[in-house]
Order: C-alpha cells, then structure tokens, then sequence
C-alpha cells in the first residue's frame, strides 16, 4: 500500500479534478483507508472554498476613464498615480535635492549676473574704440584687397613679362658653370696618342704643342722640315741608305754631303722653295754663294736638281727674281729626258746652246758614259743615275751685276755640288764653254743655267 | 477592457489588498496591455496572456513595496495595515442580515488576510484556481510554469491556507 507522502501532491489535484482516472481511484481508495490523508483533503477543500467563496468586485468606474487618459495624454499618468507614502528618510532625500537644486541656481543666477554686468560695462566703456577698430578693420579689409590685388598684378606682369624674371635666374646660370666644365687636359691625351700632323698640334696649347709636337729630324716624318735645316737633312740621309746607289755615285754622294751638308739633291725631301730659302746654315751659304759665283765667275754651266714637285714653284721664283734683278730669261730648252737619260743628246730645235745632256741623274752628270754627245770633260767610267731625271730644263739668264746675288740665293739650295777634284768648285759639273753666248749686254752676264728635275721619292 | 476589467482588479484586490492599489495596478496593467498588444501570441488566450500581465505587474510592485519596507523600518507595518482596509471594504458584499453580513465579512477579511499572508507565488496560484477557476494548463501558462509546478505549489499553496484558516475552520466556518 502506498504511503501518504505518495498522495499529497495528488489530493489538491484530486480535490480540483485535475488527475486522471486511475490516479483518481488511487488517491480514492488511499483517502478510504487513510484518516489523516482523509482529514487533510477536508481541510484543503475548506482552504478552496474559503478563496474562491470570496465575493466578485467590481472595478471602480474610474479605471476605464484613467486608462484611456493615460493612452491619450501619457503626462497625466502622474497625476493620477498612486499617492505615496511620505516617510522621514524620503523627507531628507527630497530636502537635500531641493537644498542642492536651489544653490545650483543661485549659482548660475549670480554668474549669469556678473556676466551681464561685466558685458554692460564693456559694451558701456569700449563702445568708441569698437567703433574705431571696426573702422580699422573695416580699412584693413579694404586694404587687405587692394595690397592682394596689386600683388596679384605684380604677378602677372612678372608672368608676362618673363624679362622681370631673369634678373633673378642670372646669378644661377655661372653656377651651372661654363659649357667646358671638364678640364683641358691637353698634356695627357696627347701622350697617349701618336704624333699629330702639325695643324693639329698647332691647334694644342703652346706649351703642350712644344712637349707634343714631334721634332722634325725624325726619321719617320715623311716630309721634313726643309732644306732651310740641311744639318737634319744631312743626319737623315746618313740614316737612310740609297735605294741603289752606284759605288760612284755613292762616294760623290757623300762628298757632296761631306763638309756641305746641302741636300738638296735629295729628291725624295726635295721642298717646294721656301721664301725663307736663303736661311740655310750660315756655313752651307756661304759655301753655295762662294761656289755659284766662282762658277759664274768662270762662265760655267750652272746645274741645278730639283724636285719635280718643286718645279714648277723654282721656275716662277726664278722668273720673278730676274724680273725683279732687271735680267732676262734669254733662252729656255728643254732637253728630253730619254735623251738624258740613256746619253742622247739634246734635241736640236730645243736650245742649240745646250749641250748633250750632261748629267743626266747622278749627281755627276760627267759620269755618264754614254751620252750621244759627251761633254769633252766628262769624266770617263760608267756611272749609272740612280735617280732618272725627268727632264733637263737649260735656262741662259742675263743678269745685271747688282742681281746676281738675289738669284743666286735663290738658286743656291738647288746647286749641284761639283766633285770634280780639281774643278773651280761647287755647282759645275763641267764647264761647258758657252757656245753661242747671247749678246750680253755691258752691264749684264750670261748665266748658264740647266736644271735637273728629278721625281718625287717613292 | 470592460470585459476583462473586472476580474484584472479583483485579482490585483486579492493580491495587493487595497483597492485603491488594485486600481492603480489594474490601471498600469491594461497601459501595459496597450502597448505590448504588438507582441501578443495569437496562439495562447488573451486572458491568460492578461493575467499574467496582471500578476508580474502585482510581483512587481510587491517587490518595491518591500524594499521601502525595508528602508522604512517599522513604520511600514502601520501603512500595511492601513491599506487592508480599504480592500476589504471595497470587496465588501452588502448583507441582507447585518449580523451574518457581519460574519461573512469577517470570514472574507480573514481569508483575505490568510492569503496576504502567504507567498506571493502560493497566492496567486490560489487566486487564479480558486478564484479565477483556471485549470492548471492556465495557471501554468500564465504563471509561465509546468503543470506539474502548478499541482504541488498550489497544493503546498492550500496546506498554507489551510492552517491559516484553521480556526476559522475550527470556527465553523
């Protein structure tokens, strides 16, 4: 059976028809047989019946007006709320409020006071001067405008006017520096480099040009610096053998060279001559002026060599220097150069005064054993030219006594040097006695002139 | 509201015991009603969802009227007792005999009392069953509480009430 203590939840549940059936014979069937479970359901039913005998009330009438009033206007709420009970402490909490409620107050109340007073006093006091500082202000903004509008006319007269401009950007173009910023180093890269043609080392500086500019006595140097430096000349041909020189010619070579030092006869340096030709060595000078005029002082041939590159140049030089001696060009043959060059003889309707070609292209025209027309001095041996001649050029010069000395320096350079051992001295081959002079006048010498062009050097 | 009024203020008079509170709870509950109408279920009974209104707004201020209790000491013994009278007078019946109104009413007041002195859970389980006749799906929806909550509270509910009213019982009643 089950105990009490299984059925106390189920009598207020038995008693409010709220079990199930079974549940309700259980607990039926306990309350026949259990007194107090019995007695407890009967005071339960008495509890319930107490509540719910309690009378019905009515809602007082004013509840559905309040409600819809409070709906309608929600501030009316707390008009209508509950009165409060008013107690000591809540007396004390709402008196504290008010106390700090009213000091905030007067607080703000006495600033708001002060300030009033101090603004009234200010507005009093500083009305004047507001008025004079809204009138400087007032004229400081107009100003301000105007300053900005000149300004601004300034800068555009600067825009369009870029000259106003470059005063200021002057000073800063030499700080750029001029263009040839990088220094001249003209003493470095000319070391490195080959030696220059003399144009472009005259272009070096000075002082460069003379560490740079190669002498002239090299050996390399294909065009020398003249005959006006015979003594280079003479170095040079020392250093440089004949191509095929003849034992003879190689001998009179050297005693041509020896104690002269003209080379002139050297054709591969054979210069156009120069205005300075008069300049050689003072001792090659004197040595040509003394030998031409003791060969014009014996009436010999004058034999000059000459480069066929300088020619032409010799020619009008000499034409003007007897112009300018008052002298004249009596007679101009040419002598073929075959002629001379194998022994023949001139051609007869060339010059009738010039004889056989007497030196056709060694230095000793003497020599040359084979001559159609050999000079009566020739000197016997075969003496093969180791230069051919291009062609014999005979000239017969009359010239006064006070213009000898003028063509004759001018024709020194290309003298001939006679090796003749007991020739008169320099500049005759042979003495070919003139055989039809011209009329020579009273105050004039016959000059026998024959030039041996010769080619340039290979 | 005229439908739901009446029993609301009833409730609230069982509750609270002052009738000049029951109005002022009664008044916040259909406010309260009003604006919540929005989050009403329509799948629960709408009185059920206004008694529990009714109910969390009489917890509610039960709750504040012990805190000031608390705060207000002894002083709000005397206030209390000055509050039960008027609810009994408004829930007062009249009587065609005075005497046995007289008894009546003062078994109604000693009910009243007995139920303002139990739990305010323990009172509002008996209001709503025996009073409001609610099974006990409605008291546990509206109390928002099992079934099986609503059997043994309210059972422990009415073993309160019982020996509160046991002389009364005693009494003949």
């Amino acid at each position: 059976m089950a105990g009490c203590e299984d059925f106390d939840a189920d009598l207020s549940a038995y008693l409010d028809g709220e079990l199930s059936a079974t549940e309700r014979m259980k607990v039926q069937l306990h309350l026949n047989v259990c007194q107090a479970c019995h007695d407890e359901m009967a005071a339960l039913k008495r509890a319930a019946g107490a509540v719910s005998r309690l009378p019905d009330v009515q809602a007082p009438a004013s509840l559905a007006p309040a409600v819809m009033q409070e709906i309608a206007h929600p501030s009316a709420k707390n008009s209508t709320s509950r009165v409060k009970p008013v107690t000591g402490g809540s007396v004390l909490w709402m008196a504290g409020g008010l106390l700090a409620a009213a000091t905030v107050t007067l607080a703000v109340l006495f600033f708001a006071r002060n300030d009033q007073g101090d603004h009234k006093e200010q507005q009093l006091g500083a009305a004047p001067k507001s008025e004079d500082t809204t009138a400087k202000d007032q004229a400081q903004k107009q100003s301000v405008p105007e300053k900005s509008t000149e300004s601004r006319i300034e800068a555009k007269s600067k825009a369009q006017d870029p000259k106003k401009e470059a005063p200021e950007f002057k000073p800063a173009a030499p700080a750029l520096g001029p263009a040839p910023t990088l220094p001249a180093e003209p003493g470095g890269i000319p070391e490195a480099l080959p030696p220059k043609p003399a144009p472009k080392i005259m272009a070096e500086p000075q002082a460069d040009t003379a560490r740079t500019e190669p002498p002239a006595a090299k050996p390399d140097d294909p065009k020398p610096a003249g005959i006006s430096r015979p003594a280079q000349i003479t170095s040079q041909q020392g250093t440089k053998p004949a191509a095929t020189p003849a034992p003879g010619a190689n001998n009179t070579a050297q005693t041509n060279n020896s104690g002269q030092g003209i080379s002139a006869p050297k054709p591969e340096s054979a210069p156009p001559p120069p205005a300075d030709v008069a300049q050689p060595s003072a001792p090659a000078k004197q040595g040509h002026a003394s030998g031409l005029a003791a060969t014009l002082a014996a009436g010999q041939l004058v034999q000059l060599r000459v480069n066929q590159a300088d020619y032409n140049e010799l020619l009008t030089r000499l034409k003007k220097a007897v112009e300018a001696a008052h002298g004249t060009l009596v007679a101009e043959a040419e002598l073929h150069k075959d002629d001379v060059a194998i022994g023949k003889g001139p051609q007869p309707n060339t010059v009738p005064s010039a004889p056989a070609a007497q030196s056709p292209a060694g230095p000793t025209p003497a020599q040359a054993p084979t001559g159609p027309t050999p000079a009566p001095s020739a000197p016997t041996g075969p003496t093969p030219a180791p230069q051919k001649p291009v062609k014999l050029q005979k000239f017969e010069l009359r010239l006064p006594a006070e213009g000898q000395a003028a063509v004759l320096a001018l024709l020194e350079p290309y003298a001939q040097t006679n090796k003749l051992p007991e020739g008169p001295g320099v500049g005759a081959v042979r003495t070919p006695p003139a055989q039809t002079p011209p009329p020579a006048r009273a105050d004039a010498a016959a000059i026998q002139l024959q030039i041996e062009v010769v080619p340039p050097a290979r | 509201m005229a439908r739901y009024q009446d029993r609301v203020f009833g409730l609230l008079l069982r509750m609270c015991g002052s009738a000049t509170e029951a109005e002022d709870l009664a008044q916040e509950t259909f406010l309260k009603v009003y604006r919540s109408l929005s989050g009403f279920r329509h799948g629960s009974q709408f009185y059920t969802w206004l008694f529990r209104i009714a109910v969390n707004v009489a917890y509610t201020r039960r709750q504040q009227a012990q805190r000031r209790q608390k705060r207000e000491g002894a002083s709000l013994d005397s206030s209390q007792s000055g509050e039960e009278a008027p609810a009994r007078q408004v829930a007062a019946p009249a009587s065609s005999r005075p005497e046995a109104e007289l008894e009546k009413k003062r078994i109604q007041a000693r009910v009243q009392a007995a139920l303002l002195e139990l739990k305010e859970e323990y009172r509002a389980i008996i209001l709503l069953k025996d009073m409001d006749g609610l099974d006990y799906d409605r008291i546990a929806e509206t109390l928002d509480i099992t079934r099986a909550a609503v059997k043994s509270r309210l059972h422990r509910a009415r073993q309160e009430l019982a020996v509160l009213l046991k002389d009364l019982n005693d009494g003949g009643m």
